[in-house]
């Protein structure tokens, strides 16, 4: 045995301290403190889909991030190996289009937008990436993916892009439209026109014909040639959901079209202000482009964010208030507006908010050990409050301590 | 089994005094640039506060707390790391040549051992492998200890504490030697190993084949990168996106064992039928 003595004291060594040092650091993450949503008022049931990702701070710099719903607290540590290698976040429509759909969602992105599902079809349309070329102006093509969810049939195929006289430069995919048999892809495309010495950007409709494998322009969604002066320019924006969560257009979608003016305010700082706004909607079904006249109370500085069917949700942002309008364009009617108040939050961080379904969902961005971090669910039409909570600690132990909480994003998983 | 725990512990003995003078070396390089980094952030402190007449507050707003990125950041702090890493890598190599290039060709009394020859490749590859981990260690040791001596030298308001899974992780060059959680530290000496039996397999070609071994030795070094990659490979340039992260995971893995076994497969081969002295 004596003559082993090196191998067995290097051995003992090594198991012993990275043995204790891996025990130690697996109950590290016990050691932070748990955190839970405690109901004030309203139905739990509202928050059973939700989660805030969020970090912890105990008077250091480094933060802990964690997740935190009904369920409870869980660190970035408590996760498996597993679990932080699949993805924790990766998002759950993508996940459950996996598990559902194991072979048809092989070599496809992970951009939600990309996909769009009904009762009979699950479609995918995506840009298709040359290895050795990279993109070329004017030169794109669609990756297109039909699954028939009932015979399990799978028809892809590439297809060229109509070629215009602009030049193209950038080509992303917004939306894709599925009904009565039709598939429509809507694209933002940016680029250079010669013509008119003009950098561009429109929204193109195309209309995908599965049969014959071919790719038609619809109509092309272009901003109103409007003079402008030198110091202001034109953009046009597609509404759509801002949070990236999986949503596609239904039949309608909204369009802002602004004119911007450049102010400088001095030698370092510049402005930019909205001179001029005007909204309209192109109707998919019936290829209609049609303005919208916003009352005067919308005229101002209320920002349209979501549109869901025929309303369109504008927001105004002021200190502690969030007050949100939904309009209808149809009826050309405020449907409901309501105003939000939003608890002093420390280091006056703001809050962060997310609408999904009808409702808005508003929390402060930070909070330390004094402060209270309260959740609010209201729904948007009637303005009831569905829910109200306070992010607090659960551990008595730790109570004493000073913290600072930081809310990175609120999770909707529907 | 018992011949190569003997062979083991023999290639330790050989290797002992280096090794020593290198866990000498860290520790007191280490210690050093805790001493070093606390005391010119003092310095600072004190001409900030006592000459220019700042508030701590100011200063602390200014220049920061102290942490262990300080001391981290210092070359005395990752210098002997990076010798221990070269001195291991360049052993890696050595552990062979040294028994063919010494006075008398000592490889020729190890072959002629009455034992699997494979074992005394074991027991050189178990040698290095000891030797990484031992250093790991050591380094998990004096992490706490440098801590210390951190929160004796600054005071509590200028400086911030972390823990030790913090001071890892917020130092990259650590944190892949180091993993988070015990299952990727297994993974990565995992892959560790493999490499070490990849090296020693290129090390047989070339002992072997000697010029033409070393065309070989790159061969086989090349085609055993590319097999172990193969499922990445294959995910970027031919299937794009087609394996989801787990099945990537799992063939990562059995190309891990093919590459690994294969290694050992050929090194076991050379060994017995073509190795010359």
């Amino acid at each position: 045995m004596q003559r082993y003595w090196k191998l067995i004291s290097l051995i003992s060594v090594i198991v012993l301290v990275i043995g204790t040092f891996y025990i130690q650091s697996s109950m590290a993450a016990s050691r932070l403190p748990e955190f839970v949503l405690e109901k004030v008022s309203g139905d739990e049931a509202e928050i059973k889909q939700l989660s805030l990702e969020a970090n912890y701070y105990q008077n250091a710099e480094l933060g802990e991030w964690f997740q935190l719903n009904n369920e409870g607290t869980t660190y970035w540590n408590e996760y498996s190996y597993w679990d932080r290698m699949i993805g924790i976040n990766h998002n759950a429509k993508i996940e459950q289009l996996r598990q559902d759909y194991r072979k048809f969602m092989r070599g496809k992105s992970e951009n939600p937008y990309s996909f769009h599902e009904n009762e009979e079809l699950l479609v995918y349309v995506d840009l298709t990436w040359d290895m050795v070329n990279g993109y070329q102006p004017n030169d794109f093509k669609l990756d297109i993916a039909v699954l028939d969810k009932v015979s399990k049939e799978e028809t892809s195929f590439q297809a060229a892009i109509p070629k215009t006289n602009q030049s193209v430069y950038s080509f992303d995919v917004e939306g894709i439209y599925l009904k009565n048999g039709q598939l429509k892809v809507i694209t933002r495309n940016s680029g250079h026109d010669s013509q008119s010495e003009r950098d561009f950007t429109n929204y193109p409709v195309y209309l995908i014909d599965i049969a014959t494998q071919t790719i038609k322009t619809e109509n092309i969604i272009t901003a109103k040639d409007a003079e402008v002066s030198s110091n202001q320019f034109q953009e046009l924006l597609m509404i759509r959901n801002k949070w990236e969560d999986f949503q596609q257009p239904s039949d309608f979608i909204v369009f802002e079209e602004k004119v911007v003016e450049e102010r400088m305010i001095d030698e370092w700082e510049i402005t930019f202000d909205t001179v001029d706004r005007e909204l309209f909607v192109y109707n998919l079904e019936s290829e209609d482009k049609e303005q919208i006249k916003l009352p005067k109370e919308l005229q101002e500085d209320a920002s349209a964010e979501m549109v869901i069917g025929t309303t369109i949700y504008f927001v105004e942002k002021s200190e502690g208030v969030l007050v949100i309008t939904s309009y209808n364009f149809e009826s050309g009617e405020i449907e409901a507006k309501q105003t939000i108040a939003v608890p002093e939050v420390a280091d006056e961080q703001g809050y962060m908010y997310k609408i999904n379904d009808d409702k808005v969902y508003v929390v402060p961005v930070s909070k330390n050990a004094k402060q209270d971090l309260l959740l609010q669910i209201v729904h948007l039409k009637t303005g009831d409050t569905l829910y109200e909570g306070k992010v607090t600690m659960k551990n008595p132990n730790k109570q004493g301590i000073d913290y600072d909480l930081d809310i990175q994003s609120i999770d909707l998983d529907n | 089994m018992n011949r190569y725990l003997k062979l083991v512990n023999f290639e330790l003995g050989r290797f002992m005094k280096i090794y020593i003078a290198l866990i000498g070396i860290t520790i007191v390089s280490q210690l050093a640039a805790v001493i070093i980094s606390s005391k010119s952030y003092l310095n600072n402190a004190n001409q900030a506060i006592h000459v220019d007449r700042m508030t701590i507050e100011a200063f602390v707003e200014q220049y920061g707390k102290m942490s262990f990125n300080n001391v981290t950041n210092s070359i005395l702090f990752f210098g002997p790391i990076a010798l221990c890493v070269v001195t291991l890598l360049i052993y890696t190599l050595f552990i062979w040549y040294r028994d063919w290039f010494g006075k008398n060709t000592f490889i020729y009394r190890l072959l002629m051992l009455p034992t699997a020859r494979l074992n005394v490749y074991f027991a050189k590859a178990t040698a290095i492998f000891l030797f990484v981990l031992g250093l790991i260690a050591l380094q998990l040791v004096l992490l706490p200890v440098e801590r210390l001596l951190l929160q004796k030298m600054v005071p509590v308001d200028l400086r911030l504490d972390m823990t030790i899974n913090e001071m890892i992780r917020y130092f990259d060059q650590i944190g892949v030697m180091i993993p988070n959680s015990f299952i990727e530290f297994v993974l990565h000496y995992g892959i560790g190993f493999v490499a070490v039996f990849v090296i020693f397999t290129i090390i047989m070609l070339e002992r072997c084949f000697r010029l033409k071994g070393i065309f070989l030795g790159i061969g086989y070094g090349v085609l055993a990168f590319i097999v172990f990659f193969l499922p990445v490979f294959i995910q970027e340039f031919i299937l794009f996106n087609y394996f989801y992260p787990a099945e990537i995971f799992v063939l990562m893995i059995l190309t891990g064992l093919i590459v690994g076994t294969g290694s050992i497969w050929v090194s076991n081969y050379l060994l017995t039928k073509k190795i010359r002295v």
